[in-house]
């Protein structure tokens, strides 16, 4: 498991190393000290997993994984938190707090060893492609930060992408926040077999189609799985068919 | 606060009431003991209005000199030249208006007041004066009594608040549990300068419970605290942060509220030098300003004074309402941008001077009990 430590404290980075030690199947591949150096080094050194602080000079911990394509797996250290950790949804997330007990720490490994060895590395190509352009996979994750809550979402559980200015509103379980980029750059990054351009506002995923139904002028009217409706335009229509009569 | 001292209403009721009784009065007596005459309700009209005028011109200067915070023994020689200046100066403004208004008559009363019954008149303005004087500040150390009551209250509940909060606010528990993480990997790259943290965290988690339980404390004391305090800082920001300390030892024994100048630094390092990935410098000066009246302390750190309108911060605010209530309007706390360096916050902290050593006679022992650091 290649993990990156990042925290502005060196000392807290020789303590979290100090602590590794007893994991053997753990390596660690580098170290930043605040979220400008990680972000450098997550797309260089393309780890596994971040043991990340929150409290950083500069952007903040959150901060970085919002301006992240996708979010690697996630153990967040923190000193003291009360408000920062109650905001967040449960999933994929663990949270140690410093000093950090042993057994937590196993624990929080444990936990990302499963998410590790689950669904997403099938698919996560570890072939030596330019890492900027390969399509985003269906298990890829992103990190959301809506207001005061944040969430770490599969691409997979996103029904539909929706413009909203120069931001995109994503449309996942009961929640629709909207993410910092625009439907052109995740247009260009998605897995054009799993998320399909409906028309000029919307992208929708393929796999939450509930129903398809003939529209004025040829066009194609789809209800997807949460009864939200899209409308396909005509030009798109004709390419949503083909690719379904392959 | 609806007290006397800030009732204009109550004093404007009070003066037109009594000096219009006193006028009233003055011409009932001549009517009983003289004879009655017409013209004696223009004149006592005249008295009225003037003695009205004087006193009013009296609780101008009154106000404008501070004479309330007087103690007894400063006031009463200056009542008595007010007041003298009153008598004498109400008759000769009477007297004038009286002649004024006879020679407008085209009758006038025949016979004159002779001078000595101005004598007269001017002795009886010096008595009311005395008792107008003693109407006036009667109330308003009454006032300045509830109003100490009433600080003395406030202060047991801020005290009791600042107690209730207790570590939570004082010691920033971000600030505590990252230095207890930083020391525990430190244990294992050089332990003695770990067991040296340890001492600085215990003295400052020891000083920040125990000070509620007194009011201030000597200025070099709470200089250690903020050593300690940097120290640990240190550990945690690195090469990060670089601070110097320059005080006067002439201010050492000035006392002081506990945790201020901590405070002062901890917003430095919180809003200054923590953000920025550079770090930052830190400078605090202590003195006592050229007649050794006030404490003086600067706090220079980089960063940016960005308050937000209408929000300032727990810390501040808390050591602000402190002072506050300790030594009234003659603390201040500002916060500024300096623009020399540039990118410089500048808190300066101004206080008036008191020490133990001046409120109880010099005692080595006591000064020295008061340093040493409790044991156990």
């Amino acid at each position: 498991m290649n993990i990156l430590l990042v925290d502005d404290s060196r000392l807290a980075r020789t303590e979290l190393r100090h602590l590794l030690q007893a994991f053997p199947d753990v390596n660690i591949v580098g170290e930043a000290r605040h979220a400008e150096e990680a972000r450098a080094q997550i797309q260089a050194l393309q780890p596994e997993l971040l043991l990340l602080d929150i409290h950083m000079p500069g952007a903040n911990g959150f901060e970085l994984l919002a301006s992240l394509e996708t979010a690697p797996q996630v153990i967040f250290t923190t000193a003291y938190d009360e408000y920062a950790l109650q905001a967040f949804e449960v999933n994929a997330l663990d949270y140690l707090l410093k000093p950090v007990q042993e057994a937590r720490l196993a624990a929080a490994l444990a936990k990302a060893r499963a998410q590790l060895a689950g669904p997403g590395t099938v698919e996560a190509s570890p072939l030596p492609e330019e890492p900027a352009s390969a399509p985003l996979s269906a298990q890829d994750q992103v990190f959301v930060k809506d207001g005061d809550r944040c969430w770490f979402v599969r691409l997979a559980d996103i029904r539909l992408f929706e413009i909203n200015g120069s931001y995109t509103r994503i449309h996942f379980e009961g929640h629709r926040p909207l993410i910092p980029r625009t439907l052109q750059q995740l247009e260009s990054r998605l897995d054009p077999k799993v998320f399909f351009r409906a028309n000029r506002q919307q992208i929708i995923n393929l796999k939450c189609i509930a129903n398809i139904e003939p529209w004025f002028s040829n066009s194609l009217r789809i209800t997807l799985s949460d009864g939200q409706e899209v409308e396909v335009s005509r030009q798109q229509s004709v390419r949503f068919r083909e690719l379904l009569s392959l | 606060m609806a007290s006397i001292t800030t009732r204009p209403r109550l004093y404007w009721q009070l003066q037109l009431v009594s000096w219009s009784l006193y006028g009233l009065f003055g011409g009932v007596l001549v009517t009983i003991f003289g004879r009655f005459s017409v013209y004696i309700i223009p004149v006592e009209v005249f008295v009225t209005v003037t003695l009205i005028g004087l006193s009013h011109l009296l609780r101008q200067y009154v106000r404008r000199h501070g004479w309330v915070r007087l103690p007894v023994l400063a006031l009463l020689p200056r009542l008595l030249g007010a007041h003298l200046l009153i008598a004498i100066l109400s008759q000769v403004i009477i007297g004038l208006l009286v002649m004024l208004l006879f020679s407008l008559l085209p009758h006038p009363p025949r016979g004159s007041m002779p001078w000595t019954q101005y004598l007269g008149y001017a002795l009886n303005t010096f008595f009311v004066m005395w008792l107008w004087s003693t109407i006036y500040f009667g109330l308003h150390y009454l006032d300045n009594y509830k109003q100490a009551d009433i600080d003395k209250w406030k202060l047991a509940a801020a005290v009791q608040e600042a107690e209730m909060r207790g570590l939570k606010a004082q010691i920033n528990p971000h600030f505590m549990f990252n230095g207890l993480n930083n020391i525990r990997a430190l244990v294992l790259e050089n332990p003695a300068r770990a067991r040296d943290m340890i001492t600085h965290l215990s003295d400052l988690l020891r000083y920040s419970i125990q000070l509620n339980s007194t009011e201030k404390v000597p200025l070099a004391r709470e200089l250690e605290i903020v050593r300690h305090y940097l120290e640990l800082e240190a550990l945690q920001l690195e090469e990060r942060l670089h601070y110097t300390l320059a005080v006067d030892p002439a201010a050492h024994e000035v006392l002081i509220p506990p945790m201020t100048l901590q405070q002062l630094v901890e917003n430095a390092i919180k809003h200054g030098i923590a953000p920025r990935p550079g770090g930052g410098e830190i400078h605090l000066s202590a003195q006592l300003d050229a007649e050794g009246q006030h404490l003086l302390v600067t706090v220079r750190n980089t960063g940016r004074y960005q308050p937000v309108p209408g929000y300032e911060g727990v810390g501040l605010r808390n050591a602000r309402e402190r002072l506050q209530l300790l030594f009234g309007p003659a603390a201040s706390l500002r916060l500024s941008n300096d623009a020399d360096p540039a990118d410089t916050v500048l808190a300066e902290l101004r206080l008036p001077s008191t020490s133990l050593t001046t409120a109880l006679p010099r005692v080595p022992a006591l000064t020295t009990a008061f340093d040493e650091h409790p044991a156990g």
